[in-house]
């Protein structure tokens, strides 16, 4: 699935852990903090931004 | 420290749950709600401007409220609330960026919003201390907070059960949105009691 979101939405965008901005990985339709190694999912064309629901990464 | 993350990590979870399983049926209270509070909804949108966030959009009953040119925010814990908050906005022929998060973890730089709104709900928020500071951090300043709630908990007789029950739930006791809006750093500019002092109706800033 391809997530499609406009740079404006991921302009205020953060991660609820460390604030840091996240980056859209397209392939994987998640958003991903590098900072706090977390990324966070999109269903339903929402990003769900709960620590609870992320992915650890690397 | 962990153990009570993951202890109010449940407790969180079943909030969505709850909130997920009420989603269908919660727009039959509007008639109700209309009478005991008149257009407060839409006085309090009304004030909004710019970026606006909405903390708990829930059905998304206010989303046709806002001024032109508001730019809609809405954050909630259930996504069942925010399918229905999506077709809302669909309704009202607006774009509104929908996020499912956590009030006590806001999901946005600091200083992102000139508006938040946050109606009915900050009630079911198991800290509304950390959320409050979490509107705060997330407002720019001379930002304007916009909240209605009900405060029936910190009203006699009930008052005396709210400690306990906010320990048993493992929770600080809930108190009147004005004075935690106060303490956690807004100027009031407005607060009004309504229904017979049950509910309030707060417009506060974060100071410039």
């Amino acid at each position: 699935m391809t997530a499609k979101i406009d740079d404006w939405l991921l302009e205020i965008l953060a991660c609820p852990e460390s604030k840091a901005p996240l980056r859209l990985d397209e392939e994987a339709g998640e958003l991903v903090c590098d900072e706090s190694g977390l990324a966070y999912p999109i269903r339903d064309g929402i990003p769900v931004l709960l620590v609870d629901e992320a992915r650890r990464i690397g | 420290m962990e153990q009570i993350r993951s202890e109010r990590d449940d407790q969180t979870e079943r909030v969505r749950r709850r909130w997920d399983r009420m989603a269908a049926g919660y727009d039959r209270g509007a008639g109700l709600e209309r009478r005991l509070l008149g257009d407060s909804r839409g006085l309090l949108c009304g004030l909004a401007r710019g970026r606006t966030l909405e903390i708990a959009v829930g059905t998304g009953r206010n989303l046709d409220r806002y001024p032109d040119g508001v730019q809609v925010t809405g954050l909630d814990l259930s996504p069942g609330m925010l399918a229905r908050a999506a077709r809302a906005a669909a309704g009202a022929g607006r774009r509104v960026d929908l996020r499912e998060g956590d009030a006590r973890r806001l999901p946005f730089p600091d200083a992102s919003f000139d508006s938040v709104v946050c109606t009915l709900a900050l009630c079911e928020i198991p800290d509304q201390a950390t959320a409050v500071d979490e509107m705060y951090r997330v407002l720019r300043p001379g930002g304007a907070l916009l909240l209605l709630d009900h405060v029936e908990y910190a009203r006699m007789p009930l008052r005396l059960f709210e400690r306990r029950r906010a320990a048993r739930r493992g929770r600080p006791p809930r108190r009147r949105p004005v004075e935690v809006a106060v303490e956690r750093g807004f100027a009031v500019e407005r607060h009004d009691r309504l229904v017979l002092g049950f509910f309030d109706r707060v417009v506060a800033r974060r100071p410039a």
